[in-house]
């Protein structure tokens, strides 16, 4: 069916010329209905757009400023936030809002669809917040939007090409979890509209997303059979075709568990059930694995001159990449980078140092795209930009990761030895380990690390001395304690450093790092870390200051400068309510604020209250199931949360992998393991009576969900 | 309700925006009841309707192909088969295009007789032809063809499935000025005729050429309901407006048997 008949360019309606004479008004009244574009006033907005603007040559002045003015209307209303109006005309804001994303698609406005790409995390934020706010699904708009665009955007200019590809296969997964069943289509078309790659068949990644999807949500056979068809109709390929792809699908790590109904259905389906995969002929364009010989043999030669083995390394995990595109397997890309990476840092002389660092830095951010839940990546990242010199940056990547991994204590224990390598940050790291022994109590390994900076620290030497006793007190067998009390009792004196330390590093100073770290940044990617991390170290600084006039008042400055910039970060909001104390609970959800309200909702401790936000944010359940089994022992919430907890863990969002892991931790600190949850009132008293379990809820509510970190 | 809503009116053009304000906040809401369907609109209801009739709706498939990646021909060859993969596309698409909320659907839903359209139906270019007779004005191609799908149900079904639905007064209505935005296009009904009549495209020359048509909510479609597909290539042919409209009115005069009805232009 052809596009703009061969008459095109038409003669363009007189109301264009109305539009040309002001863009902003006249999109503005194309979106609220009252543009006189006579004989389309029934037309759906989008279609009426596309009636008018259609019909124009592609570079048509007209067509030039709809780009425009479209992306402009939709940063307002992003810096707007939540509409503050009554029910009808909120609902009808939001259309328009829905509306003003579909033109972007519907006509292809290169400009728009670059910048609602590359600012991903800044829209995201505010379609994830509208959507809490209740009333039109704006959030699937713009997805679908992203969708339809992402080949336009990328051919428009330098992004990465597959960049959505992690978001396309989260929304699978999360789609009949906490994203309406629906949203498995839009991750589907998502995976279906990538940009093409080179030797990979098209219909690789979508069968990946549909495959993840059976696997985390396990459908129903009959439901997986409709969605498998539906799809399959569309791409021709001839039988034995479908038995390879299938087979090969089914052999991807991430699928593994997939139900085995759906296993023997799928291959049965294509035929692949009869004929053994070993048979199957391996497609031409299928390529191999990196070779481990020459992984090995590269860190092997880590300690040579950097030029020698640089184009190697590059050449390495440029083939790993090109695995990670063709077969979406990017487990040999992110180990490869990760232990060529950490290797790098760990060899070399000094001179090379902030190179070495650079390159680090450019292998984390690589498997980053692929794997932004690992851990490893993260602590590569971090040490490739000490390495490289850039300390305050390397500081906020520290603490974006605290915030993304609360659950893990060698992220803070992590960030505070990179604290505790600056004298100037010596409070700062000491604060760190305390808050992080109190939220870990079990973990030596912090204690220790604590023991080592006040052994260094001229004139708190007997602390470290009495902690390293403690620590041998209660296990005599701890080698790097007594190893460190020794050092310590023979010193004849601890080596002062080249300055002493200087006082708190407190809000007044933090705002002059941000002064420099606001800077504009034209890398969405950086941004976005920069920006969580900034926020975390502020959440921590909130909590070390507390109750210090000056310090909230620096504080409340600091985040008016953040939610200037992204007015609808859940986790900056949840911060001011913690500076100006949270508005009532009614008030937060209809903004759609959810950390501020489940904060606000634990604090006070009211049944009514959590179930106001739970109506608000059904999901996750096991995030108000823990709630409730903290703070009011609800034995039903505790049945369902130790059956959660007794279930093996398959595609969760982060906040509730999070949360899974810190119960854990809870109830080895009990000593009870995993037995504790057969047995509920145990179970019930355990939660109730450890403090931390509410940090570790608000934690994990605030740790972000989405994790791509920049499209 | 509408005065209500209206507040100061200065002008004109002050008038159309606050009707355009009351459509867009109170009938094409899905967070309510429409007030189309609404006590207060209850003067519209046509009262009772045999369950059996047959209505159609020409529907534009544009927006449902395109958010679900299928392209027309595709979506044309699998209506034309019954395979399972080709029935399990028809239905992917309908699915998707009931539930998905990135997929707009109007809350309210004009419908027509299929017994008086059934001349329309039998030629070729039955798009252009509903179209036409409809009034359909907006499916204008000018901007590149129009793929349509010609949906059919019977007036049961809207019965059954509003059944489910709470709050509404009644499940059909005939149209009135303030179910749409004001449009030109639009030609009210008298009360005595308990239906609307479209202003179709063309100049009617009789009340033969007038098709009741009347409102009921958004159905959800299964596979038995897209009859047809079709595309709309072809442009609305140029037409006298005045005459368009002033011979609607004559017909509408001789339907309904008052001829003081409205004005002509």
């Amino acid at each position: 069916m052809a596009l703009a008949g061969s008459d095109l360019p038409q003669r363009q309606h007189p109301w264009i010329d109305t539009f040309l004479e002001n863009p902003a008004e006249g999109l503005a009244d194309l979106l609220s209905g009252y543009a006189r574009i006579e004989p389309y006033v029934s037309a759906e907005r989008p279609d009426a757009a596309r009636m008018l603007f259609g019909r124009l040559a592609t570079h048509h002045e007209a067509r030039t400023a709809l780009d425009d003015a479209v992306l402009i209307w939709l940063n307002d209303r992003r810096l707007e936030g939540v509409p503050a109006l009554a029910a009808g005309a909120f609902e009808r804001k939001l259309r328009e809002i829905m509306d003003a994303f579909r033109i972007v698609s519907l006509l292809e406005l290169p400009n728009a669809a670059v910048a609602l790409r590359k600012h991903y995390v800044l829209w995201k934020s505010w379609v994830d917040r509208l959507a809490g706010a209740k009333g039109p699904d704006v959030r699937s708009e713009y997805l679908s939007t992203l969708a339809l665009t992402q080949r336009l955007a990328g051919a428009q200019a330098k992004l990465n090409r597959l960049g959505l590809e992690p978001c396309w296969i989260s929304i699978c997964e999360q789609a009949g979890g906490s994203l309406p069943a629906s949203y498995l289509h839009i991750g589907l078309l998502g995976l279906r509209f990538l940009p093409e790659r080179q030797d990979m068949p098209n219909d690789r990644p979508w069968m990946i997303g549909l495959a993840r999807w059976a696997t985390v949500r396990r459908p129903r056979t009959d439901d997986f059979a409709r969605q498998w068809l539906a799809l399959k109709r569309l791409y021709p390929r001839t039988p034995a075709q479908w038995r390879i792809v299938v087979t090969e699908t089914l052999k991807q790590r991430s699928v593994s568990g997939i139900p085995i109904a759906l296993d023997a259905y799928w291959r049965g389906e294509v035929g692949a059930a009869d004929q053994p995969t070993v048979n199957a002929r391996t497609p031409k364009r299928t390529i191999p694995p990196p070779s481990l010989d020459a992984i090995q043999h590269i860190l092997a030669r880590a300690a040579e001159p950097l030029r020698k083995i640089s184009p190697e390394i590059r050449r390495i995990i440029a083939e790993a990449a090109r695995y990670a595109e063709v077969t979406g397997e990017s487990h040999y890309l992110v180990r490869t980078a990760c232990n060529v990476g950490m290797r790098l840092l760990e060899s070399g002389p000094q001179s090379e140092r902030a190179g070495r660092g650079k390159l680090a830095i450019e292998l984390a951010r690589q498997s980053l795209l692929w794997q932004p839940e690992d851990v490893l990546i993260w602590a590569l990242w971090r040490d490739g930009l000490e390495a490289e010199g850039e300390l305050e940056v390397a500081e906020l990547v520290g603490w974006e990761a605290v915030r993304r991994f609360p659950e893990d204590p060698q992220r803070r224990n992590q960030l505070a030895l990179l604290l505790s390598k600056t004298p100037a940050r010596w409070d700062d790291a000491e604060a760190l380990l305390r808050e992080t022994i109190k939220r870990f109590p079990g973990n030596v390994v912090t204690q220790n690390q604590l023991a080592q900076l006040l052994a260094r620290w001229p004139g708190r030497e007997h602390q470290a001395k009495t902690l390293l006793q403690d620590i041998l007190h209660a296990d005599p067998d701890d080698e790097v304690a007594r190893k460190q009390l020794d050092r310590l009792e023979h010193a004849h004196a601890a080596s002062a450093p080249s300055g002493a330390p200087r006082p708190s590093h407190g809000l007044a100073e933090a705002l002059a790092d941000l002064a420099e770290a606001h800077k504009p940044l034209d890398d969405p990617f950086l941004r976005t870390i920069l920006s969580g991390g900034r926020m975390r170290r502020l959440a921590a600084r909130i909590a070390w200051n507390k109750g210090t006039a000056n310090g909230a008042h620096a504080a409340q400055a600091e985040i008016r400068s953040i939610l200037e910039e992204n007015p609808n970060s859940d986790y900056a909001r949840y911060l001011q309510s913690e500076i100006q104390g949270a508005p009532a609970i009614e008030a937060t959800l209809s903004l759609g604020d959810f950390g501020a309200a489940l904060v606000a909702a634990i604090r006070q401790r009211d049944p009514k209250a959590l179930n106001a936000v739970e109506d608000a944010f059904p999901d996750p359940s096991q995030l108000f199931d823990m709630a409730r089994v903290a703070l009011f022992k609800d034995v039903a919430a505790a049945q369902r949360a130790a059956a959660w907890l007794s279930a093996r863990s398959v595609g969760e969002m982060r906040p509730i992998v999070a949360l899974r892991k810190f119960i854990n931790i809870r109830l080895d600190q009990a000593d009870r393991e995993m037995t504790l949850i057969d047995d509920i009132d145990a179970f019930i008293e355990m939660v109730a009576a450890n403090d931390n379990v509410e940090l570790d809820l608000i934690e994990a509510a605030l740790a972000p969900w989405d994790l791509v970190l920049a499209a | 309700m509408f005065e209500a809503h209206l507040g100061p009116i200065t002008d004109h053009e002050s008038l159309r925006r606050r009707a355009i304000d009351y459509f867009q906040e109170y009938v094409r809401t899905n967070a309510a009841v429409p007030h189309t369907f609404a006590a207060l609109n209850s003067a519209a209801d046509p009262g009772p309707i045999s369950p059996e009739q047959k209505l159609l709706r020409l529907e534009s498939l544009a927006e449902p192909l395109s958010k679900t990646g299928v392209s027309f021909n595709d979506f044309a060859d699998a209506h034309s088969k019954s395979d399972p993969a080709s029935r399990a596309l028809v239905d992917h698409v309908l699915d998707q295009w009931n539930h998905r909320p990135d997929i707009r659907r109007n809350p309210v839903s004009f419908a027509a007789f299929k017994e008086q359209l059934l001349d329309e139906l039998s030629e070729p270019d039955w798009p252009e032809k509903l179209r036409d007779r409809l009034g359909l004005a907006h499916f204008d191609c000018v901007a590149g063809d129009i793929p349509v799908g010609l949906m059919e149900y019977e007036v049961g079904e809207v019965e059954r499935q509003a059944e489910s639905t709470t709050g509404l007064h009644h499940r059909f209505c005939a149209p009135t000025s303030l179910d749409g935005a004001p449009y030109a296009q639009f030609a009210p009904t008298p009360i005595q005729l308990p239906f609307g009549c479209p202003m179709a495209l063309y100049v009617v020359q009789s009340d033969d050429d007038l098709v009741a048509e009347l409102l009921h909510p958004r159905l959800m479609y299964v596979r038995s309901h897209l009859k047809r597909v079709g595309v709309i290539s072809n442009r609305v042919a140029p037409a006298d407006f005045i005459a368009l409209r002033n011979n609607h009115l004559w017909a509408l005069r001789l339907a309904s048997m008052r001829d003081e009805f409205g004005a002509e232009v």
